[in-house]
């Protein structure tokens, strides 16, 4: 499903270049429940960018099912990503301001979704993550644990093959933590493809594949 | 249905600075409005006074410095003027009164203002045609009931005589009318026209008798005088020593050249206005709107993380502002429409403005500038930090 060839990511630092991704080889296949591990500054988020269709890559190919994405124009990554993925992000990424029912119907907002069939996919979205009634609290009324949920409800609304996660837990208690990857774990059980990155063994414990990024280098590593 | 959603999604966080960059949006618009139009209303003067039909060279506009004439006489002399051999024609503009229009509570004041014919010719940019024998010409919002073909009765009041006129043309408004009025050391063309409304009347000699009769016929004090295209270099210079004796002649491309100046000593009192608006609007009206703008980068940023491409996005922005933009605008079009309305009904006679394209223009151009402003804050948001870089700053 995702495959990344000789990947580079240049960052141009003062007169210098700093590479953030040097010469990455991923390949990762449908419904793989995947963890990308290393330490802080190593490259992970970067490397989740380049697949997420966020960040273009400085050189590289890199194919997701049959597009090569690194060819694609800036509307059609924007309905990539609209469609086949959903992006879970460390701080939860929510309109505070907003009501738990808007942030999870953005991303049908930019799609081609009828307004009148919004309702519906929304509330099963909620229910999914286990927030059904909630659907009328502001963002910022919620709790941490929540309100991932509530970006996870958001990443799946659209009903993506692809969910990416970036340090999902990051800024939850363990046992919310827990309860958030076993959310994921069970998404990739209904066949989803998840990708984690995290810095914390233990989260990658639920993942079948792990990659480790150190200083921007990427290698798979046999589960222990 | 999903735009209104995100425009009410975009205002969050930001109503305050939205309502106050509405009110700045209100009054510079409106300030800005009162200024073009007062000089779109200097310029008018002078765009009906140059689109002459190319005989400028031959016109020449004299200025009387002898108050103390009686018509009669005025009459006279300038009727002895004509006969001048270096002389086209005298074009001076008769006023007749006084007389009313109406009967009981409804009876109105008003003039017959006699023209001569060559001056429509001569000024094809006032757009009036003197082709009406005895009839009359409308050019006042008062006749505005009367059709070409109505008969109108005025009464003189003071031989107390009632006539009926038939109505033979009607001006549109606006009004264009000559009146060569005021006098000054230095003409401009801002003194040439009429403010308000009148009936008009071909000022050949059959009606200056007839109406001399009824009431008192006074000529401008000022006039246009036309000098013949095969006049002798000798007989212009004997009419320019004539004319030098009774006032202050200047042709009509030195009149212009001298209401040119005006015009730009007037802008430059009009000026420094907008030019301060100017600078109060940089500093207030656009730091404003480019901090408010600034304040949705991170919304933006999860709209493109949620699948918006770059059109959707600046919809998004465009929204946002059309909301804050939708009172300012619908204040100052509804000034840009009444005003003409209060204008026609002479309640505006007392104000030298004069609301065309002009006053559009500003809006639009204000409208669009702001506009442009506001998705260049969000656009150069998107390029500095792309979403990515966006998103990893709140995530750290
Ligand atoms: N826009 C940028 N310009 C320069 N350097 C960057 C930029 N973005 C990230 N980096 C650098 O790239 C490296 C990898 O960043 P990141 O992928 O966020 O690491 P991780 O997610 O593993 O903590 C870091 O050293 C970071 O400082
Ligand atoms: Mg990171």
């Amino acid at each position: 499903m995702i495959t990344l060839e000789n990947i580079n990511k240049i960052y141009p630092v003062g007169e210098g270049e700093f590479y953030a991704l040097k010469d990455v080889m991923l390949h990762i296949e449908k419904g793989d429940f995947t963890a990308i591990l290393g330490p802080s500054g190593s490259g992970k988020s970067t490397l989740l960018n380049i697949i997420g269709c966020l960040d273009n890559p400085t050189s590289g190919s890199y194919r997701l099912d049959d597009h090569e994405i690194t060819a694609l124009k800036d509307g059609e990554k924007a309905k990539l990503r609209n469609q086949k993925i959903g992006f879970v992000l460390q701080d939860f990424a929510l309109l505070n301001r907003e009501t738990v029912y808007y942030n999870v119907m953005l991303p049908l907002l930019f799609s081609s979704t009828p307004y009148g069939k919004i309702r519906k996919k929304v509330m099963a979205a909620l229910e999914t993550v286990g927030l059904s009634g909630q659907e009328k609290k502001l963002a910022n009324q919620l709790s941490g644990g929540q309100r991932q949920r509530v970006a996870i409800a958001r990443a799946l609304v659209n009903d993506p093959d692809l969910i990416l996660a970036d340090e999902p837990t990051g800024q939850l208690d363990s046992e919310t933590g827990k309860q958030i990857m076993e959310l994921l774990r069970e998404l990739n059980r209904q066949g989803k493809t998840v990708i984690v990155v995290t810095h914390d063994d233990k989260v990658a414990g639920y993942c079948g594949r792990h990659f480790r990024v150190i200083d921007g280098c990427v290698r798979e590593e046999c589960k222990v | 249905m999903k735009l209104i959603r995100k425009m009410i999604s975009f205002t969050k966080g930001i109503r305050g600075s939205m309502v106050l960059l509405s009110l700045m949006m209100t009054v510079s618009m409106i300030a800005g409005i009162t200024v073009v139009a007062q000089i779109r209303y200097i310029r008018r003067n002078y765009e009906l006074m140059s689109h002459t039909t190319g005989k400028a060279d031959r016109l020449y506009y004299f200025m009387q410095n002898d108050f103390m004439m009686t018509d009669a006489k005025n009459r006279e002399w300038i009727q002895s003027l004509e006969e001048e051999a270096a002389v086209a024609g005298v074009y001076p503009v008769y006023t007749v009164n006084p007389l009313t229009y109406g009967t009981g509570a409804d009876e109105t004041m008003i003039s017959i203002v006699l023209y001569h014919h060559r001056l429509g010719e001569l000024f094809p940019g006032l757009k009036q045609d003197y082709s009406g024998g005895s009839g009359i010409i409308t050019a006042s919002p008062v006749f505005d009931n009367l059709s070409i073909g109505d008969t109108v009765t005025l009464r003189f009041t003071r031989t107390n005589v009632k006539q009926n006129y038939t109505i033979v043309g009607k001006l549109e408004y606006p009004y264009y009318s000559l009146k060569f009025g005021g006098s000054a050391t230095v003409p401009t063309v801002n003194q040439m026209f009429y403010s308000g409304g009148h009936l008009m009347m071909e000022g050949t000699p059959e009606n200056l008798e007839r109406l001399s009769n009824l009431a008192s016929v006074s000529p401008s004090m000022n006039f246009i005088l036309e000098v013949r295209d095969d006049a002798s270099n000798e007989a212009v210079d004997a009419l320019m020593l004539r004319l030098s004796r009774s006032g202050i002649t200047v042709s009509l491309p030195e009149l212009l050249e001298t209401s040119e100046e005006e015009i730009w000593r007037q802008y430059r009192t009009l000026l420094p206005k907008p030019v301060f608006l100017l600078v109060v609007s940089i500093f207030g009206y656009f730091s404003t709107l480019i901090l408010t703008f600034k304040k949705k980068e991170r919304d933006l940023a999860l709209c493109y993380l949620c699948g918006a491409n770059r059109s959707q996005c600046i919809a998004v922005v465009l929204a946002g502002f059309a909301l804050m933009a939708l009172i300012p605008t619908a204040v100052c079009v509804s000034m840009l429409l009444i005003l003409p309305v209060c204008d026609w009904l002479g309640w505006m006679t007392a104000y030298q403005y004069r609301v065309d394209y002009g006053c559009w223009l500003l809006i639009g151009g204000y409208l669009a500038l702001s506009a442009g402003i506001a998705l260049i804050t969000s656009r150069l948001q998107m390029k500095d930090h792309t979403p990515v870089t966006l998103l990893r700053g709140v995530e750290q």
